[in-house]
């Protein structure tokens, strides 16, 4: 769930516009949801898609898309559940939403995502639709390729080149999954097509953007790095190229800032064009970095820090409206030198926050905790650590903007909330949660031990902090 | 330090908006507590603005709201208007047995214009509140002590406020304090004296953000008051241009409150 999505579930169910959204869901079906029609994210490197991250991605057939590129998004598998919805059925794929609704008096995310300003306006023309129409989706995430220069140590063959040849040459990390086997690929039909080979998926995108570019309300370039995939590039050039550019466009680009400089230097003249020539409603950068220093870049295997920070300075010089957020995947390696990204991060608010930006604060922590591989977790720290995960918290609440001045710029509310989550899940408890993590612990040592050996790095020298921990992770016997 | 011009103040919240607080200030309305602080109040008359009838003046340093309670600092002409005398008032209000609220006040008369330490302390067992004072140069504490004739009054919902009695705007008697403030500590614990000389010897050094987890430098600079029961304690040299870094590890970081804020 997003954490827009959380913090409009924790809104009283006497709100009344989502009320209302719900009883005009409910009166078509009480499995209504607009996002199957409005919102997209495609996968082009595997011919994966869904609609909404809460079900699992399916496949594209390439036979669909012979003669109909929207195939993309308009699958005949989400045709057949958008049938469902508007027959008054509950589609089995969005079942996260039927336990909310079905265990508690809350709203479920088909609520918030109908509610949207991509989803509402077309409420109409989705309810009064045929479920064999094509739609157009006004919230599109597309990545291009898997191409990357980092393998970040929670990182996948399918999202990262890099991890791609490393699965290839040595096979998969010893833990008890066989962490990054490409079996999980093959299962899933989610084997990367190699990014010089001819790609059906990226062929039909093309064909079906020209069309699709001016219904967009939100498009967001995901990866792989997006910077080292020319499809990025192209869709700069053609926002700046077209004589009537979508001008109400949320666009958004994520980047690792890792990337060769002179792609780095295009890509900010490029962003610079289109915000000078107020192309887009507005532009987002998002960019990962989860600690600092030396630890960043053993996290974020590729990264050097201070070029990366560097060219986050760089963007915010010399773009007066661009906004970066930092999508920090809090991990347990992040916890020893958190508190530096917290206080880098403030001093970019400080320094570059302006009501001339399209959002005040210049950048944004968005600290999410890592679900998956387990071993990474901050639930395979020892307890004695929870309390620095909270100290992160009231870090962050310190630089926080003061209840009642919304003119000083600092840390928002719900930067601070993402992090006191971390630690209300790190001090959660549950049935079987001391075995789960002894074998995530063991995992833990199996994982970082085969990582230096394989990468040349070293655990211990870099998380001091960690490396009484990390020997006793290696004594675990399951 | 902080300097207040007697426009504003500062104030520790007693809720935990975030629910971030390692320990709350609500903390003493149910057990023992200590104030500390250490003032420079302004005493030049012709500087003050006049908060007592317009004549006299009276600022909160360390205080609570409600019926205002706490450290406050007084300046106040005699009768024959011969002169003015300085002085310290440590006052809490209470209930008595016979169903009377009144309030214990202990004073410390002000002999310099220097710095003066302060010391606020409630034993809730043995109902004594106790004001310790000394002013700079000076190594032995003016100690006074009064046992209190009932229950204190419930101070639920009540903030830590610094520089005034109350910051709210619907406050007819803020009582905003005019001066510098160069710490505080609020305990939930009375200080025993070795644990109050251990606060001001050490509270001039507590600086920047610390430094939890690299190797052994993280023990230098965690201050290491746990024994105390510390709810919040900073020296205002690490701030934000709203709040003060909260050193006690609890996250009750002290912030700038206007009045025209409002109440919340």
């Amino acid at each position: 769930m997003s954490d827009a999505v959380k913090e409009k579930n924790e809104l009283s169910i006497e709100n009344e516009h989502f009320v209302k959204t719900k009883k005009k869901l409910d009166n078509i079906g009480k499995g209504m949801c607009l996002a199957k029609w409005t919102q997209t994210t495609i996968q082009l490197q595997t011919g994966h898609t869904h609609s909404c991250h809460h079900p699992k991605t399916h496949k594209v057939p390439l036979k669909e898309l012979d003669r109909n590129p929207s195939a993309l998004h308009n699958t005949k598998f989400k045709k057949q559940r958008r049938k469902e919805m508007l027959n008054g059925a509950r589609p089995k794929e969005c079942d996260y939403c039927w336990n909310v609704e079905d265990t508690s008096d809350r709203f479920s995310d088909r609520v918030f995502k109908s509610q949207e300003s991509w989803s509402l306006p077309h409420f109409d023309e989705i309810a009064n639709s045929d479920w064999r129409e094509d739609f157009n989706p006004r919230y599109v995430e597309v990545a291009f390729s898997n191409a990357c220069n980092f393998k970040c140590s929670y990182c996948a063959p399918a999202y990262s080149t890099k991890w791609f040849e490393e699965i290839e040459t040595h096979g998969a990390y010893p833990t008890t999954d066989e962490f990054n086997s490409f079996k999980y690929n093959q299962l899933e039909d989610k084997m990367p097509i190699p990014v010089r080979d001819a790609n059906p998926y990226k062929d039909a995108f093309w064909k079906w953007w020209p069309e699709l570019y001016q219904d967009l309300h939100t498009f967001r370039i995901t990866g792989g790095e997006p910077l080292l995939a020319p499809d990025t590039f192209k869709v700069l050039d053609y926002i700046i190229d077209h004589p009537n550019p979508n001008k109400n466009l949320q666009f958004a680009v994520n980047t690792n800032l890792g990337g060769p400089k002179q792609l780095i230097d295009k890509f900010i003249e490029k962003i610079k064009r289109i915000e000078d020539e107020e192309r887009v409603r507005e532009l987002i950068v998002f960019t990962s970095v989860e600690s600092w220093g030396n630890q960043a870049e053993y996290i974020r295997h590729g990264m050097d820090f201070n070029y990366f920070w560097d060219n986050v300075n760089r963007i915010l010089e010399s773009s007066s409206k661009v906004n970066v957020t930092n999508m920090a995947t809090y991990n347990a390696l992040s916890v020893p030198n958190y508190h530096k990204l917290i206080k880098g991060m403030y001093d970019l608010k400080i320094k570059f926050g302006s009501s001339e930006r399209y959002w005040k604060s210049a950048v944004f922590l968005d600290s999410s905790y890592l679900r998956y591989p387990t071993h990474q977790t901050v639930q395979v720290l020892p307890d004695e650590w929870n309390q620095y995960i909270l100290k992160h918290a009231q870090l962050v609440d310190y630089y926080g903007v003061p209840l009642f001045d919304h003119n000083y710029i600092g840390y928002s509310d719900i930067e601070i909330q993402k992090i006191k989550r971390i630690y209300d899940w790190k001090i959660a408890d549950w049935d079987g949660k001391a075995k789960q993590v002894k074998e995530q612990r063991y995992n833990f040592g199996k994982f970082f031990k085969e990582h230096d050996k394989r990468r040349g790095t070293d655990f211990c020298k870099t998380f001091p902090e960690l490396a009484d921990f990390y020997r006793k992770c290696l004594e675990i016997r399951l | 330090m902080i300097t207040l011009d007697g426009t504003h103040g500062w104030v520790i919240s007693y809720t935990n908006k975030h629910n971030i607080s390692g320990k709350v200030v609500e903390d003493i309305n149910t057990g023992n507590w200590t104030f500390c602080t250490s003032i420079k109040p302004e005493w030049n008359k012709d500087n003050l603005l006049m908060n007592i009838d317009g004549i006299n003046y009276r600022g909160g340093v360390l205080c609570r709201n409600g019926m205002h309670s706490g450290i406050f600092n007084v300046l106040w002409q005699t009768e024959d208007k011969s002169k003015w005398l300085k002085s310290i008032k440590g006052e809490i209000w209470y209930d008595t047995p016979g169903g009377e609220t009144e309030v214990a006040i202990m004073e410390y008369k002000v002999r310099n214009e220097e710095w003066i330490d302060i010391i606020l302390s409630y034993d809730r067992k043995s109902s004594k509140l106790k004001l310790q004072a000394r002013e700079e140069g000076e190594i032995n504490w003016d100690i006074q002590e009064i046992d209190i004739d009932g229950e204190i009054i419930d101070y639920s919902g009540s903030h830590v406020w610094i520089g005034c009695a109350n910051g709210f705007e619907s406050c007819p008697e803020p009582q905003f304090y005019q001066g510098h403030i160069r710490c505080l500590g609020v305990f939930n614990s009375v200080l025993t004296e070795s644990d109050r000389d251990k606060f001001y010897n050490e509270y001039q050094d507590f600086k920047g953000i610390p430094k939890y987890f690299r190797s052994n430098a993280h023990k230098r600079q965690v201050y290491n008051f746990e024994k105390m029961n510390p709810l919040a304690l900073t020296n205002f040299k690490t701030t934000t241009p709203y709040k003060a870094f909260d050193f006690s590890g609890n996250g009750n970081h002290p912030i700038i409150y206007k009045r025209e804020w409002g109440v919340y």
